[in-house]
């Protein structure tokens, strides 16, 4: 059972959900914002238990056998590699690690080598906690988050990136279920259309989690309303949950809002 | 010798682009001696690439046998290839690109030998 959190907007509630969620119900937790993971920072007493590096192929060019036909730069959807009168120039930041310039290279003079992308940094606390790392510069996500998608073996909550573009959609794709996290702006409803139409696209079962719940916007309430988007948990505006947050506490006099939130996921799947 | 300046719609009465990578054109304007031959505008399909606009713009630049770009910004891998490929670049955003092949002529433009960024993001901070 997977269930991963999501939101669109950025800053609704997706860490606060992801960490409770996880320890109140005692599930392995994967962090899969690796530009930004912190989930890490709720579990103090945690030990570091593996740290792996993860690499991604990218070309390199045996310059002895490359007569400058530019092929590989025509398959290359990306624009890394320019092929000069007698250079044949690779940008590896900018590649997809496709596979197309080696094997459409008619001189075979491409081959791919590893690349170091980032981490996987796995540690035990009271659950285990799984997260990637990704390497300042590194354009793409994608591959560091498959990598530590690899690493689930059963019931586990996924803490998504934000945003609805390719490393929220590789974060979430496999899961069982997604709770999207809202939080009471026009703002956060916005994000949330554009995350409940992905979702769509995805064929996912999902629900909605209020956060900040309490200010005074109603857009976000109705629309769950109107579109029959089951609404798993509201967790309250509070200053108090802001300043734990911010300390990196969990959320102990609020256990029950998160269990409760769990027990509704486990009967919608 | 060929000079090629990063443009909007393009033509030697056009203004010299901030951009290099997503300007919108080049216009290449063929010179013998002081004397300006041929003007082609080329359209730059580099410009809406979602990644890797400087390096595909350079290799327009490239193909063109271009000796010299005439623009207001270059990033690192546009100007790795334009150097490695022998490429001169001078500054010359917001000059006119008749006025400003007349400046490259006299030397009275700055050459560009490390990378910069653009003056004003892509048009969305002014000021």
């Amino acid at each position: 059972m997977q269930i991963a959190i999501a939101s669109g907007k950025g800053g609704t509630g997706k860490t606060t959900l992801a960490v409770n969620l996880a320890y109140f119900n005692g599930i392995d937790l994967f962090d899969l914002d690796v530009e930004e993971p912190n989930d890490y920072l709720f579990f103090k007493n945690a030990k570091e238990v593996e740290s792996e590096v993860v690499s991604r192929k990218v070309p390199v060019v045996d310059q002895s056998k490359c007569d400058y036909c530019g092929k590989c730069r025509d398959v290359c959807e990306y624009n890394a590699i320019v092929v000069l009168k007698d250079e044949t120039m690779i940008f590896p930041e900018l590649c997809h690690s496709c596979g197309a310039c080696s094997y459409f290279c008619p001189q075979e003079a491409i081959s791919e080598v590893d690349r170091p992308i980032g981490k996987i940094i796995s540690i035990k606390s009271e659950i285990n906690l799984a997260y990637g790392v990704l390497e300042v510069g590194e354009a793409s996500p994608v591959p560091l988050i498959r990598a530590v998608k690899r690493k689930i073996a059963g019931n586990a909550i996924i803490d998504a990136p934000p945003g609805t573009s390719c490393p929220m959609v590789e974060s979430i794709r496999d899961a069982d279920f997604v709770v999207l996290v809202a939080e009471p702006t026009p703002f956060s409803l916005h994000d949330l259309k554009l995350a409940v139409k992905v979702i769509d696209r995805l064929d996912l079962k999902f629900g909605a989690v209020i956060n900040k719940h309490g200010l005074p916007f109603d857009g976000v309430e109705k629309f769950c309303r109107q579109e029959k988007i089951p609404v798993l948990g509201r967790i309250p505006f509070s200053t108090e949950i802001a300043e734990r947050y911010s300390k990196g506490e969990l959320l102990f006099e609020y256990r029950d809002i998160f269990k409760e939130i769990y027990d509704g996921v486990m009967e919608l799947v | 010798m060929k000079i090629a300046a990063s443009t909007f719609k393009g033509g030697i009465d056009d203004i010299v682009a901030e951009h290099f990578g997503r300007a919108e054109s080049f216009t290449i304007v063929d010179v013998d001696g002081s004397e300006i031959q041929t003007v082609e505008v080329l359209k730059n399909s580099a410009a809406n690439q979602t990644s890797g606009a400087g390096v595909a713009a350079s290799q327009l630049i490239v193909n063109k046998d271009a000796d010299v770009v005439l623009t207001g910004s270059v990033g690192p891998k546009a100007l790795a290839v334009l150097q490695a490929a022998g490429v001169r670049i001078y500054r010359a955003s917001g000059l006119k690109v008749g006025d400003a092949v007349k400046k490259y002529l006299g030397g009275e433009l700055e050459e560009i030998t490390a990378p910069t960024a653009p003056k004003r993001g892509l048009g969305r901070f002014k000021g």
